[in-house]
């Protein structure tokens, strides 16, 4: 360059503007990577993940799948309060538990023997419908003379079948 | 086990989702917010006193701002899909400005920090040899012109960088008030008041920190403290802490003279569950007290002995550093600690010491800026144009 130019000393100047036009670019590129394929397809978000969802296998398969092989609690499930209250939502999802193909135990169900899991549901709250049944657990546990244990509940109550 | 509660909640409403993790990134890009602008006065608009700092301001707002995405990520359950929203931002939510604010201003603060200390770097590979040679001539990116034509371009790109910065740094923080003061159907954030709130605050915040660290690393450097930097950022301070807290009063006492049915839960709130954290830190202690001090501080200047006047900016911004994170904390665990019925409340919410968004992860996520400004400083001395005497920039 002309020694004489006054842009002799900007050199610094130009190259950090390739730098800044480099990190830019790259930021661009950057993203077009990430950016999944089928995004966008039907809306905000990628069209592939419908496909993916509707493929994977379902993992909760709802009370008659214990039937094959705890007949006596599904049956006095079915026939008590918690009727309504799915198996797999105190326990598990059945494909971590039973294969039901060849009837073979996977793994051990969870059990939650313990008074949070009542709670859950029945714990004392005002904007729960005061048609449900829901117990302030202290005052309840007094009532029924019972000390404040860890499984309180299931003294009285089978969870299986409340009464 | 599961949070007292009392009154009308809706089961959504009995768990706060938004931790400590939450609290605390609004706290850095404050802190990021209040630097950046300490150096701007110099670097934009020329204030001297501002001198000895403004390499130093510039360079704290770079290591904070380098960490201020940490919180988030410790806060998501899947970090990994952090990524989606800088991507393919959906621009129907605030959240989604975060990508492009936060490398916008990232990028302009590495620009203007290179700007600012490019005769350092250049400097350092002259005298250097091997990797370190190396390493700091790419920095200088290979020119190495410390002519002062060439420094005077510095100058002024590195004000027109500052002067860009400034509305970025408010943009971005500003933005995470947005996000409260947009959340319509939580009153104790809906108001438009909460974006300059967040605003106000960050200088607070940012420039106490400032006090603290310039005079810890004087100490430690055995240099001496400034009088007319410490007078200068003192009056600043007292002048946003007062802006601050007279709109964070402001908004409280809307509230509490439209008497709406909001402030049943909030007035309730405030003297109750949140009576520690507002009325003793955010008000009294983190208020009223620097308040005073810093009164004091700006007011007797003429009078002032330095060791005082050292002194009583440091209570004062130690104080204010606490009030604006108590306000932080007020404002986003406050804001869930009551049911959106306006009707019930769950109990207070205590960080554990050890949970993944607890106290530990906290301290070590504030941690990590200061150990970034150390090494900076090892790196490129951010005092030695005092220790030389001439300009910086
Ligand atoms: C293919 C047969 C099979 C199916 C289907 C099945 N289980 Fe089981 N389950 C077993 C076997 C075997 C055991 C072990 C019994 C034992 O140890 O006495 C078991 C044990 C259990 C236990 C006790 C675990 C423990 O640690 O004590 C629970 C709870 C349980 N199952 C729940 C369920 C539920 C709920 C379903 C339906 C979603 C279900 N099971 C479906 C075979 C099955
Ligand atoms: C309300 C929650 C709840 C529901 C619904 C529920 N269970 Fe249970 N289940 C429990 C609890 C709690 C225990 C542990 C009881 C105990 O230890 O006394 C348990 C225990 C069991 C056991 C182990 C029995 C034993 O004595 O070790 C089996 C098997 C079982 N459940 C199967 C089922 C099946 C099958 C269904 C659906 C038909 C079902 N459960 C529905 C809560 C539930
Ligand atoms: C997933 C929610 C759920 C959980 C968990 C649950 N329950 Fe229930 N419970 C119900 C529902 C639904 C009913 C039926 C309410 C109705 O009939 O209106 C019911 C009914 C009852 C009843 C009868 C109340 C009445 O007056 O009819 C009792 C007692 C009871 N549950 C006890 C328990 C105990 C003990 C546990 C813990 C092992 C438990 N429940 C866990 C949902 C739950
Ligand atoms: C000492 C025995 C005892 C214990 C322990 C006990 N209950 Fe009960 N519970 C009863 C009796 C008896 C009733 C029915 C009488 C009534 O409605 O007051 C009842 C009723 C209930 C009802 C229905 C209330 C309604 O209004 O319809 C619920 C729900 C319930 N219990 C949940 C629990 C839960 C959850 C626990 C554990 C924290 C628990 N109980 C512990 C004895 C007990």
């Amino acid at each position: 360059m002309d020694p004489e130019s006054p842009l002799i000393h900007t050199k610094h100047v130009f190259r950090a503007a390739i730098l800044l036009l480099a990190v830019i670019g790259s930021l661009l590129l950057g993203r077009s990577l990430f950016v999944p394929d089928t995004w966008g397809e039907f809306g905000w978000y990628r069209g592939a993940a419908v496909a993916e969802h509707r493929a994977r296998p379902v993992r909760h398969l709802g009370d008659e799948s214990c039937a094959m092989c705890h007949d006596a609690e599904f049956a006095e499930h079915a026939a008590g309060v918690h009727a309504a209250v799915r198996c797999e939502l105190c326990h598990g999802p059945l494909v971590l538990h039973a294969n039901l193909e060849d009837g073979e135990k996977i793994a051990d169900m969870p059990v939650r023997r313990s008074r949070e899991l009542c709670e859950l549901c029945h714990r004392k709250l005002d904007a729960r419908p005061a048609s449900f049944p829901q117990i302030d657990v202290r005052e309840h546990l007094t009532e029924q003379g019972a000390d404040l244990t860890p499984d309180a509940c299931f003294d009285c109550h089978d969870p299986h079948s409340p009464y | 086990m599961f949070p007292e509660l009392t009154g009308f909640l809706f089961p959504n409403d009995v768990h706060i989702h938004w931790s400590l993790m939450i609290v605390l990134y609004p706290y850095i890009t404050g802190l990021v917010a209040g630097a950046f602008l300490v150096s701007s006065l110099y670097h934009v608009f020329g204030r001297d006193e501002f001198k000895p700092l403004g390499r130093f301001a510039l360079a704290t707002a770079l290591c904070f701002l380098a960490v201020a995405g940490l919180p988030l990520l410790n806060h998501l359950g899947h970090p990994e899909r952090a990524i989606n929203i800088v991507v393919t931002p959906n621009f129907t939510s605030a959240m989604a400005g975060f990508g492009i604010l936060y490398a916008s201003y990232f990028i302009i603060l590495l620009f203007e920090v290179w700007f600012v200390f490019r005769v350092d770097i250049i400097e350092t590979a002259a005298r250097s040899r091997g990797f370190k040679r190396r390493l700091f001539s790419i920095l200088a990116l290979g020119v190495y012109d410390v002519s002062p034509q060439s420094q005077a371009v510095d100058k002024r790109i590195t004000r027109i960088l500052a002067a860009i910065g400034i509305p970025m740094a408010c943009l971005l923080h500003g933005y995470v008030g947005f996000l409260f003061g947009a959340v319509k159907a939580n009153p104790w954030w809906s108001t438009p008041l909460m974006p300059v709130i967040f605003l106000f605050s960050a200088m607070v915040s940012g420039i106490a920190l400032l006090i603290v660290l310039y005079q810890i690393a004087m100490k430690l450097k055995g240099m001496a403290i400034d009088r007319y930097a410490i007078a200068a950022m003192s009056r600043w301070l007292w002048l946003f802490m007062i802006m601050s807290l007279t709109l964070e009063l402001l908004e409280i006492m809307m509230l509490a003279y439209e008497r709406a049915e909001e402030w049943e839960v909030i007035g309730h709130l405030l003297t109750h569950q949140l009576s520690f954290s507002f009325i003793s830190l955010q008000m009294i202690g983190g208020g009223l007290v620097p308040l005073i001090l810093l009164g004091i501080v700006v007011l007797m200047d003429r009078y002032m002995d330095d060791r005082i006047r050292n002194t009583l900016s440091m209570v004062a911004s130690l104080l204010l550093l606490l009030q604006v994170l108590s306000m932080r904390w007020n404002v986003v665990i406050g804001g869930q600690m009551f049911s959106k019925s306006m009707r019930g409340f769950r109990e207070a919410y205590v960080p554990g010491m050890f949970e993944k968004e607890g106290i530990l992860a906290a301290a070590l996520i504030l941690f990590i800026p200061f150990v970034l400004l150390v090494i900076f400083e090892r790196v490129l001395p951010t005092f030695r144009h005092l220790e030389r005497g001439d300009d910086p920039a």
